[in-house]
């Protein structure tokens, strides 16, 4: 299988402002490394899992790949593509081609918008469906696909009065009705209950199948990368720390930072209730502004060396295309 | 075993335009001391208003319209709200509010955020005040510097951590803890948990959690309630309401958390959506989502039954 | 927006509209107030708009008299201001190209406080320049008893093309043969001591004895009005078959007027706070609509362009702002007219800051909502963005702003007015306000001159207020309870 998108040292740098005083004062501006030298592959119709804490620059990786800012170096191809060079008609061509669904159901909707609008926006926006019935017709079966039935019920409802699992499904229907061959899944589950998520996640892998989508699933919650996706990434202050085949990643963790969010993963097992759980990990999150040289995850590993301060691991291939970025495990 | 809260048929329901909202309807339950209480159900099902209704801090148009609270023996359904000011609140009973970690101001560093209820409710002086709220940093995990930070200053897990310190600074009889763990990461989750754990050991208070992820709850309750629509459909021992779940609402809250180590095919969930509290459906308010509903759960309502010692459920097939 | 659309959305908006209690009082009194502009000809005359500022034309009404109505809170009914022109004419030849021409004027009497005055008015036109016709005043009392007013020959009038109009006008209170003939009738009836007390006819006031009962007490306003069917008999002798009566009417000055009373000026309140109904609606609307939409725009614009040409347009923003009204408006007086369009036009260009930066406030916070990038995401442009995605986010802003900028556009015009930089063509209410301060209302107790048109100002406000209120209880989604 060919890899439908490509990611070559994706890099995202953004400035911090400098204050007026330290502007004149000659200060060198200081930037937050978001996304600092990323490279990842995803397989046509396949889901690669992009996990890692806030903050971590996971939410980044994928609006550069919907092109929504620009990459400060590196390159995305998509489908053949250059992505970081598009411009005008052409980038509202890609636009058909990757869409985004968002984390906040509550927020990613216009309040003020019917759903119909909703729906209808994507399609005035690229001239698709000439007349209304046309386009009407398009959006009742979008709403279809997506299991909101009956359509007519639900085009002249406002955002607010629909639930939280059903608003999710609208944003999955207007990123659907463009056809798109790769959506980018921002968080697409987290903000909603444990009962409707499995829901969601149910039709997000049904239509994969139907239209062989393409999905970067980025989530902080690894147990449903195991359920959805079949490559999993483990992101850390803007870099790759571990990747490779989500049951091989979870079940065979190498990387020390994998491991310890691997422990904070909770379980619903009550026989180990009141147990304090070991969690091989140290301090917090530093600032994204401020890395930490070497390994960047040295200060909070647990078996950390001298050397990690001073040189910084390749992502490496252990077999089984199992990539590690640490040499000490 | 002591009964700290004793909460019997409590009602509260929110007058709005469109008719009342039965956000909590018919509850009773008991805690002892140290024990854990888990209170889980989806979004808008009535956790949080009971919370609310305990304390007696209901929003307006919310009411409490029957039952009994008894916290420590006292009945406090009829206190005035500035004996619920002076006597109950964060004395006997407080609350970790979902998102206070956010809620904590701005222009205030902690020390005084903290010290501030104290010299309010007890008439502490300020220095004392201060040794205190050190104290209980110290309990939290946290170091006493915390004190002249700002809230900025601190990250979710610390905002969190100070939040969980203030409630218990009055040493309350029960601390109610709703959704003490959303927006936080997985590593900071957990060493949160890890926290409360730890206060449940050390610490002669009993817990009420309140959260919709039913995993996060088996590390940490003794016993479990499942709430639907305003009403407990089980509640019991946490193990026998996780090990043998009684209810089909249950069972299916359960079946839809995915496993870390086991590979599944299909996940389950609940179709449909959550039933308008205004118009509670007829019978067992589940019934219109319930695989196996008969005619029966349309027509009538299920009545607590014991599956097991210190398990009931109500559901028509038991 | 397809027209299929509008009408849903007017029709889902009317359905919400409709249950907002607020909302409605506030639309029902701007229909009222509407009503009032659109029929204020109706209502007003026409002439007492062209003609506020022409004094000549206010002199037939009582100066300083109070509303109408205010004999209801007193104990003694005053008599109301009537103008009568409607009489019943006989014309008699009486030979010898005499003719007399009798006008007979009815008037009911039915209060307890005479008018201050009467008044016959005519132009009588003749031919004959050494005949000006002759005047003869006599009223009717409902007892039978007469009493003569006035009997002269009228004045040499202005000569017209082949005649001569001759303006009559009679002034009861200032007729010497009133006054005695007053005196007389009412001697009869005085007690001696009474008597002794006047010294002479001139000390009486001829009103208060026609309008009294044959009594003691009646030379000295003491005795009981005689309420009943008056009638004033006026006859004019011409010496030529030709002349003629035109336009005659007698007035009956009464102690109070109309709605609203009158002012110095003798000015009919009520019809010029009708008359600034008009003006104050659209000053207030227009010079709302646009300065809110000016700012709105430009705020929003401004947000979402970001960067440097955020910065470029928050101070030419800012540079607006610093302009000052007032002088601005004293060098546009002293260079054109200062009419009210000029005032108009330069609220709206001076207003808008406000709005702007709030407005940009709102579109930093709405440009960074999810909803925006997701509309980004799918291909919209600026364009769409702004316009269906901003600038209905900050409607409800910009309609409670409208709302509040109607009094407060109605206020500065009333300002501006006060300094005497309003647009003296129109009536507005602050006009009429302009007018009470200089003639010092408030000291000399006119409250009816100050009062309806301040109130006038405070209901057109409230009613925007409302409206506002509502709007933005049903435009903005969020705020509907669940």
């Amino acid at each position: 299988m060919d890899p439908i998108l490509q990611v070559k040292g994706l890099k995202k740098y953004f400035p911090i402002k400098l204050s007026f005083f330290d502007s004149i004062r000659g200060r060198e501006v200081q930037y937050v490394k978001a996304v600092d030298g990323v490279d990842f592959d995803i397989n046509e119709t396949e889901t690669l899992a992009l996990v890692g804490e806030s903050g971590c620059g996971k939410t980044t990786v994928g609006k550069l790949i919907t092109r929504l800012i620009d990459p400060t170096e590196g390159v995305i191809t998509l489908k053949g593509i250059d992505v970081a060079t598009l411009k005008g008609d052409d980038l509202k061509a890609y636009r058909k081609e990757v869409q985004m669904v968002y984390q906040d159901p509550f927020a990613s909707i216009n309040p003020r918008f019917r759903i119909y609008d909703v729906l209808e926006e994507p399609l005035l926006i690229h001239g698709i469906g000439e007349s209304i019935s046309e386009r009407e017709e398009l959006i009742f079966r979008a709403l279809e696909e997506v299991k909101i039935t009956p359509p007519e019920d639900y085009i002249h409802r406002y955002p607010h009065m629909l639930s939280g699992g059903q608003r999710q499904r609208v944003s999955f229907a207007r990123a659907m009705i463009l056809e798109p061959s790769f959506i980018v899944a921002d968080e697409p589950v987290s903000m909603l209950d444990v009962s409707i998520r499995a829901e969601i996640l149910e039709l997000m892998k049904e239509l994969q199948q139907k239209r062989g989508l393409t999905y970067l699933y980025i989530t902080h919650d690894i147990s449903t990368s195991r359920f959805f996706a079949q490559n999993i990434a483990v992101m850390y202050l803007g870099k790759i720390v571990e990747m490779g085949d989500v049951r091989e990643v979870i079940d065979n963790p190498l990387h020390p930072y994998t491991k310890a969010l691997l422990s904070a993963v909770p379980e619903p097992i009550p026989e180990r209730r009141d147990m304090i759980k070991e969690i091989p990990i140290k301090g917090e999150v530093p600032n994204a502004a401020n890395i930490p040289s070497g390994c960047r995850f040295h200060p909070r590993c647990v078996i950390a060396k001298d050397a990690c301060r001073h040189e910084e691991p390749e992502l490496v291939d252990r077999g089984n295309r199992h990539y590690v970025a640490c040499p000490y495990v | 075993m002591d009964e700290i809260l004793n909460v019997e048929n409590l009602k509260a329901y929110f007058f709005t335009t469109r008719g009342p909202v039965k956000a909590v309807d018919d509850v009773s339950f008991t805690i002892g001391r140290k024990q854990a209480l888990g209170l889980a159900g989806e979004s808008a099902c009535g956790k949080s208003t009971l919370a609310f209704a305990i304390l007696k801090m209901l929003q307006n148009p919310g009411r409490l319209v029957g039952g009994k609270i008894e916290i420590t023996g006292t009945d406090i359904t009829d206190f005035s709200e500035s004996q619920m000011r002076k006597e109950v609140r964060w004395k006997k009973i407080s609350m970790v509010f979902q998102g206070a970690m956010n809620a904590l101001n701005p222009v205030y560093t902690v020390g005084y955020q903290m010290a501030e209820p104290l010299m309010y409710h007890k008439g502490v002086k300020k220095e004392e005040a201060m040794e205190k709220s050190k104290d209980y940093l110290e309990l939290v995990g946290l170091s006493p510097e915390i004190l002249t930070r700002y809230p900025h200053e601190l990250s979710g897990g610390m905002k969190q951590r100070v939040v969980i310190a203030m409630a218990l600074l009055l040493s309350p009889d029960i601390v109610i803890c709703d959704e003490p763990t959303t927006a936080l990461d997985v590593v900071v989750q957990a060493q949160i948990m890890n926290l409360l754990k730890r206060l449940k050991k050390e610490l002669n208070i009993s817990t009420i959690f309140i959260t919709h992820d039913l995993s996060i709850l088996a590390e940490v309750v003794d016993r479990l309630a499942i709430m639907y629509a305003g009403k407990f459909v089980e509640i019991g021992d946490s193990i026998k309401v996780y090990r043998n779940p009684s209810h089909p609402y249950t069972q299916k809250l359960l079946g839809a958390i995915p496993k870390l180590h086991e590979d599944l095919d299909k996940l389950e969930y609940i179709p449909g959506t959550p039933p308008n509290l205004i118009h509670p459906p007829s019978g067992c308010r589940f019934h219109p989502r319930c695989p196996y509903a008969m005619d029966i759960c349309k027509k009538e309502e299920p009545k607590m039954k014991e599956v097991d010692t210190d398990h009931f459920a109500a559901c028509h097939l038991l | 927006m397809r027209w299929e659309d509008l009408k849903q959305d007017i029709k889902n908006f009317l359905f919400e509209f409709r249950r907002q209690k607020i909302g409605i009082m506030g639309v029902i009194l701007l229909v009222i107030l509407l009503v009032i502009a659109i029929f204020a000809p109706v209502i007003a005359t026409e002439g007492a708009k062209d003609n506020w500022r022409n004094m000549a034309y206010w002199d037939e009404n009582p100066a300083d008299a109070p509303p109408a109505w205010m004999n209801y809170f007193t104990g003694k009914d005053m008599s109301p201001h009537i103008i009568m022109d409607t009489y019943d004419e006989k014309i008699e030849d009486l030979g010898g190209g005499i003719k007399r021409d009798e006008l007979t004027f009815n008037y009911d009497y039915k209060y307890d406080v005479p008018p201050t005055d009467l008044t016959f008015k005519a132009e009588l036109i003749y031919y004959n320049a050494a005949k000006p016709p002759s005047i003869n005043m006599v009223l009717l009392r409902p007892d039978g008893n007469t009493i003569k007013l006035y009997s002269k020959p009228s004045k040499t009038g202005k000569s017209e093309e082949d005649h001569y109009v001759a303006e009559v006008n009679v002034l009861v209170s200032a007729s010497d043969t009133a006054k005695k003939e007053a005196y007389n009738f009412g001697r009869e009836f005085e007690t001696k001591d009474n008597l002794k007390k006047i010294l002479s006819a001139d000390f009486v006031d001829p009103m208060s004895v026609i309008f009294s009962k044959t009594e003691p007490g009646i030379l000295l306003e003491e005795a009981d009005p005689l309420k009943g069917n008056y009638k004033l008999i006026v006859d004019i002798y011409y010496f030529d078959k030709r002349d003629s009566t035109r336009s005659a009417k007698s007035i009956f000055a009464g102690k109070v007027y109309g709605l609203l009373g009158t002012d110095s000026n003798r000015r009919d309140l009520f019809k010029g706070v009708v008359w600034g109904t008009r003006w104050a609606l659209a000053l207030g609307l227009l010079t709302a609509v646009f300065s809110v939409g000016i700012g709105i725009a430009f705020g929003i614009t401004s947000a979402y362009l970001g960067g440097w040409k955020d910065e470029f347009m928050q101070r030419i923003n800012e540079a607006v702002a610093s302009l000052p009204f007032l002088p601005i408006l004293i060098l546009i007086s002293a260079v054109f007219k200062p009419s009210i369009w000029n005032i108009i036009i330069l609220m709206s260009l001076l207003f808008w800051t406000g709005t702007a930066k709030v407005a940009r406030s709102m579109g930093l916070q709405i440009k960074e909502e999810t909803y925006i990038e997701a509309a980004r995401c799918l291909g919209a442009g600026n364009r769409r963005i702004i316009l269906r995605h901003m600038i209905p986010q900050v409607m409800p802003y910009a309609f409670a702003n409208m709302a509040l900028s109607v009094p407060s556009a109605l206020l500065t015009e009333a300002g501006l007015s006060f300094l005497g930089l309003g647009d003296t063509t129109v009536i507005t209410w602050g006009q009429i306000l302009y007018g009470a301060q200089t003639a010092g209302a408030t000291l000399r107790g006119l409250w009816w001159w100050v009062v309806p048109p301040g109130l006038a100002i405070a209901i057109v406000g409230l009613t925007f207020v409302m409206i506002g209120t509502a709007l933005d209880t049903v435009l903005n989604p969020k705020m509907k309870r669940m």
